[in-house]
């Protein structure tokens, strides 16, 4: 438990100290991380943390589209702008095919959710319905 | 047809349209505790959804990287990688006229199956106490219809008083009793029963009761079972609160019922240690005091400028043993104005309602009590005290003055005289009939097995409709000179029926 | 500009960025929640922990919060006489803005060593059980312990109304913790007898958050300091309910980062409470006679917060559920209860004489009771007999009506001098009273009556 803590707040400090930094100063940050690790003799940690800290890095960039089944590439890509517009510049699509959601598309950062499908539609009319009986 | 076209445009009118939730994600899970990151800008006390499992949580810890979350039902399916959702809302229960007649859960969802909630209005489940200058004193009666309560322990609107005991032994009773009685007061107040902890079938039983006998017209129940997870037992009373509150705001009297506030610490002595809180004494939270004293302070009698509505609370509290030096029922006397103590002994002897008079406080006293009832039941609680300690101590004595054995003798037809079943309290002007002929001496010369006959059968008799001895009584709130006279005649008479 | 980064109840984390710290104990405001923060700890990082001085509810990461530059400040001065306040001596009796003379900050150093005043007499109260056992030092501080329901706060009143009403400078009463009702009743009793125009009123009572009744009392003591310095004023200050202040430090001692002493308590006991008792003092400008009342959680004396309190003060009433329990009111214990004062020098031989005899008397009469359980009082020596008969004459006697308990009690409320009580007992240990029965003495007030009855 207490691992997991040191490996996931390290990896929270990476993400911090390199946000911007050029590819030299994100390489000295993380060697001096290294020397600061082997001081307490935890340097065998390292490569989990930078592990953990790339899918921090890679969770907050992306965000994921989720598509009832294939369509062509021209609608994908206009969504796709139309969600980099909205949720953030910078971002990469992560596309998802998952023929649960009917219809329609679930589009999701790090932060924020747009359902967007036909089976939410579906089972917001289920619920008024019901409660208008 | 013509339902089929009212479904639609009514379907028509509601908007169905995508929009952004503000999200976090579910990383840890356990003891329907979640803690979830993201949910960057919830704020504290929110309602949040888990997004497909139809479960609400409460944001209650914000950290700087996560979000501790209780949740407000069964927490098993919710797993790692989960999307939680934030509401926006702070957590607020529907209040108001609708409520009346209906059983909801603590989040204020219907459980009887009678269809939706009818309100236009929430209250915060959350709410500071009115201040020192928005009350009044307490002045008014609540007549619980019980004789020994009513006359020695008066309750008064707008106050608290605890009901503690050991289990078993007829705390809800009591409470059960006080609600039925309402049904022909003037003035007669809303109840609120809030069910903490408890088995289904034991609510059933009571609401089925409340049924029978027509309480459900002014009775809202909100039940947290005893299988609910514990973020529901500590919310129940909340929102009870929070549902009594509409009409002590709405210029209204309403009493509530918390039964029982035991198994509320209990729970949120749990949801405090899974949050890792240090506990304290008996491994209570340090804040277990502060639990029950906002909510018993939301309890109270508004002053005029405020409308001069009331809420009256009576917490139950369960004791182990008799010991009422527990931890939690010291914390809860001291917030009281008053506590109603029920002792076992005195239950397995037969006595009911088994109320121990030298152990009950009312701190509000008779500023509560209709004159009538203050004149003849005055000094009737220090009378018993003192005939309770001759008792005793005559126990080894065997030469007796006159005086004493008087005092003896009337003692004792007086506590037979306050003795009640179950489901059977007395409107006011009965109870005051009763005592009437209990403290003028009239009960004095009849043997003691006779006086609980003798009650049912003096009753009879006054409700007979060419008598109006009890609508004098209730009208004016005591006894005139002309009602006194009347009044005897009718004991006088029925005591002749036992060779008196 | 600083920005909340945490919010676990009451205990809010606040980041500055840049340079300018605040210091510790200064006030932050979050305008829009209305709510202050006082800061408690520095956690490194420019990030501060406070308390928030009410409810959190609807407070989020990322709210901005602004320095006030200073720790809470109440007014002080006559402009604030009269009038119902709030932790952040704000008033809350919908009569305008309070006209202060100056504000004061609710810290403060106690008065050193030097500047302690050292000599000491007795303030009469008219209740004979005080008077006679554990007198009340002017300038000095008495505690009333008790468990619930044994009469603390109708104690407080009765000396209230004997007290502050004679007395010629200002009281200041602060109600932590406890019951609204029961400020409610103050309020509206002062205003009608009169008191209320010579009073500041402080409440900080059981709904609020913990924040407000750990801080309340220092806002009440900021105001009695000023007129005891500057006013060079005699202030009264009650106090209903000590205990609160220090169950309020629980509440958040585990939530600012420490971990819990002896009961759950707050490792920082002691000193918490020295804070405030050590400010509750007299020097050489003026003094403040204090009265607070002290509930005792479970009946239990040896609760540390209990033993920590008892320390501090000049005299100590205990008050019992058992003696409670037998209708003597005041509920007063007479061997668990006393005072620093009662010394010949400080009360004289009379009076010194007299209490030690009655403590003596009731301290044998408590060994007797087994033998009298077992074997009846028939058994017990001659002279055994005659402790037995005054002592139960004693205790009966030092019950009193009180004047504000008469609508319960029935019986008119009685003043007694403090002559007056040590003669009415004096008479009672001679034995020049051993015949009359022991009912007589109940619910009097001074001798005569029994005398004269």
């Amino acid at each position: 438990m207490k691992t997991k803590t040191t490996i996931t707040t390290w990896a929270r400090v990476l993400v911090l100290l390199t946000k911007g930094q050029s590819e030299n100063a994100k390489k000295n940050i993380i060697l001096r991380l290294q020397e600061q690790l082997k001081r307490k003799k935890k340097d065998y940690l390292l490569p989990k943390i930078l592990e953990t800290a790339e899918k921090y890095l890679a969770q907050a960039e992306k965000i994921t589209l989720v598509l009832a089944r294939e369509t062509d590439s021209a609608t994908k890509e206009m969504l796709g702008q139309k969600l980099i517009a909205s949720l953030g510049k910078g971002k990469k699509i992560e596309s998802k095919i998952d023929d649960s959601i009917i219809g329609g598309f679930v589009a999701r950062t790090e932060d924020y959710l747009i359902d967007a499908s036909v089976k939410k539609y579906l089972n917001q009319l289920k619920r008024i319905s019901l409660e208008e009986i | 047809m013509d339902k089929i076209e009212q479904f639609k445009r009514q379907l028509e009118e509601k908007e169905i349209e995508p929009k952004m939730d503000e999200i976090g994600t579910v990383i840890e899970s356990g003891d329907n505790v979640v803690k979830a990151n993201g949910l960057r800008d919830v704020e504290n006390f929110e309602l949040v959804e888990f997004e497909g499992r139809q479960i609400f949580g409460l944001a209650l810890n914000l950290e700087e990287y996560e979000t501790g979350i209780i949740v407000l039902g069964k927490g098993n399916a919710i797993k790692e990688g989960d999307v939680v959702k934030r509401t926006k809302r702070t957590l607020s229960v529907p209040v108001g006229e609708g409520l009346i007649g209906r059983v909801v859960d603590p989040l204020g969802r219907p459980l009887d199956g009678k269809g939706k909630i009818e309100s236009k209005i929430s209250y915060p489940v959350e709410r500071l106490a009115p201040s020192v200058i928005e009350r009044a004193p307490v002045d008014k009666p609540l007549h619980t219809g019980i004789l020994a309560i009513d006359a020695l322990i008066p309750i008064g609107r707008g106050q608290r008083e605890l009901i503690l005991g050991d289990r078993g032994i007829g705390k809800t009773a009591i409470a059960l009793d006080m609600i039925l009685n309402q049904k022909e007061e003037k003035n007669r107040p809303v109840c609120v029963y809030v069910a903490c902890g408890q088995k289904k079938s034991k609510l059933k039983r009571l609401v089925k009761a409340l049924e029978e006998k027509g309480a459900m017209e002014y009775t809202i129940v909100v039940a947290a079972f005893a299988d609910d997870p514990a973020s529901f037992l500590y919310l129940a009373p909340y929102t009870g609160c929070a549902i009594g509150e509409y009409f002590r705001d709405n210029k209204k009297d309403a009493v509530i019922v918390y039964d029982d506030l035991t198994k509320q610490s209990w729970a949120w002595r749990e949801i405090s240690l899974v949050l890792r809180r240090p506990p304290g004494r008996e491994a209570y939270p340090g804040d277990i005091f502060y639990l029950h004293s906002r909510l018993l302070e939301r309890a109270a009698k508004l002053s005029k400028e405020k409308g001069g509505g009331s809420l009256t609370a009576l917490p139950i509290v369960e004791t182990q043993a008799g010991d009422i030096s527990g931890y939690i029922p010291t914390n809860v006397i001291s917030i009281t104005d008053g506590q109603i103590f029920l002792d076992s002994a005195l239950f397995y002897k037969g006595q009911r309602p088994s109320l121990d008079i030298g152990r009950s406080v009312s701190r509000v006293g008779s500023k509560a009590q209709v004159s009538g009832m203050k004149k003849i039941a005055g000094t009737l609680k220090l009378d018993l005290a003192q005939f309770q300690d001759l008792e005793r101590f005559s126990e080894f004595t065997e030469e007796l003055d006159p005086q004493t054995r008087k005092m003896l003798e009337r003692g004792k037809r007086m506590r037979e005289l306050l003795k009640q079943e179950d489901l059977a309290p007395l409107s006011f002007e009965k109870e005051i009939a009763v005592i009437f002929a209990g403290t003028k001496g009239y009960l004095d010369d009849l043997p003691l097995e006779k006086i609980r006959q003798f009650k049912i059968d003096l009753i009879e008799e006054l409700k007979a409709p060419s008598l109006e001895i009890l609508d004098n009584i209730r009208d004016k709130e005591l006894v005139d000179s002309k009602t006194e006279g009347e009044l005897e005649e009718v004991i006088k008479r029925v005591k002749k029926s036992y060779g008196a | 500009m600083a920005k909340i980064i945490q919010i676990i109840g009451p205990v809010v984390d606040i980041e500055f960025q840049g340079e300018n710290m605040p210091s510790l104990g200064n006030a932050l405001e979050v305008r829009k929640k209305n709510l202050i923060l006082e800061i408690q700890q520095f956690l490194g990082g420019g990030v501060v922990r406070t308390l928030a001085m009410g409810p959190t509810e609807g407070l989020k990461r990322g709210d901005e919060a602004t320095d006030t530059g200073k720790p809470i400040m109440v007014p002080v001065g006559m402009g604030s006489a009269g009038r119902l306040l709030n932790v952040l001596g704000q008033p809350t009796d919908e009569m305008g803005p309070v006209k202060a003379d100056q504000y004061r900050s609710v810290f403060k150093d106690a008065p050193t060593f030097v500047e302690e005043k050292g000599d000491v007499e007795i303030l009469e109260t008219g209740l004979k059980a005080v008077d006679l056992l554990c007198p009340l030092p002017k300038g000095g501080k008495i505690g009333l312990f008790g468990g619930a329901g044994t009469g603390k706060t109708v104690l407080i009143q009765e000396l209230i109304r004997n007290i502050a009403k004679v007395h010629k400078g200002i009281s200041v009463f602060a109600g932590v913790g406890e019951r609204t009702r029961e400020g409610n009743d103050i309020y509206l009793d002062m205003k009608d007898s009169g008191t209320l125009a010579n009073t500041v009123l402080y409440f900080g009572q059981m709904d609020a958050s913990p924040g407000v009744r750990f801080r309340v009392p220092f806002s009440a003591l900021a105001t009695a300091e000023y007129f005891r310095d500057e006013e060079k004023k005699d202030v009264l200050l009650f106090v209903d309910n000590v205990f609160r202040f220090v169950l309020a430090g629980s509440e958040v001692s585990a939530l600012l980062g420490r971990i819990p002493s002896q009961t759950g308590y707050q490792p920082t006991l002691f000193s918490e409470i020295g804070s405030l008792q050590e400010r509750i003092t007299s020097n050489k400008n003026g003094s403040i006679t204090s009265i607070q009342a002290i509930y005792v959680p479970a009946d239990d004396l040896t609760d540390p917060a209990i033993v920590a309190i008892f320390s501090h003060l000049d005299s100590s009433l205990v008050l019992s559920r058992q003696i409670a329990a037998l209708g003597i009111y005041p509920a007063v214990d007479p061997l668990e209860s006393s005072s620093s004062i009662l010394n010949p020098r400080t009360v004289g031989d009379r009076h010194y004489r007299v209490a030690s005899e009655v403590v003596r008397i009731l301290q044998r009469y408590k060994e007797l009771q087994d033998i009298i359980a077992i074997l009846g009082v028939e058994e017990l020596s001659d002279e055994d007999k005659l402790v037995v008969n005054r002592a139960r004459k004693v205790q009966k006697f030092l019950s009193q009506p009180f004047f504000v308990a008469e609508p319960y009690t029935g019986h008119p409320g009685k003043y007694v001098k403090v002559e007056e009580t040590i003669e009415g007992f004096e008479k009672i240990i001679s034995g020049e009273l051993d015949s009359r029965r022991e009912e007589e003495f109940y619910m009097k007030g001074n001798i005569h009556e029994v005398i004269n009855a």
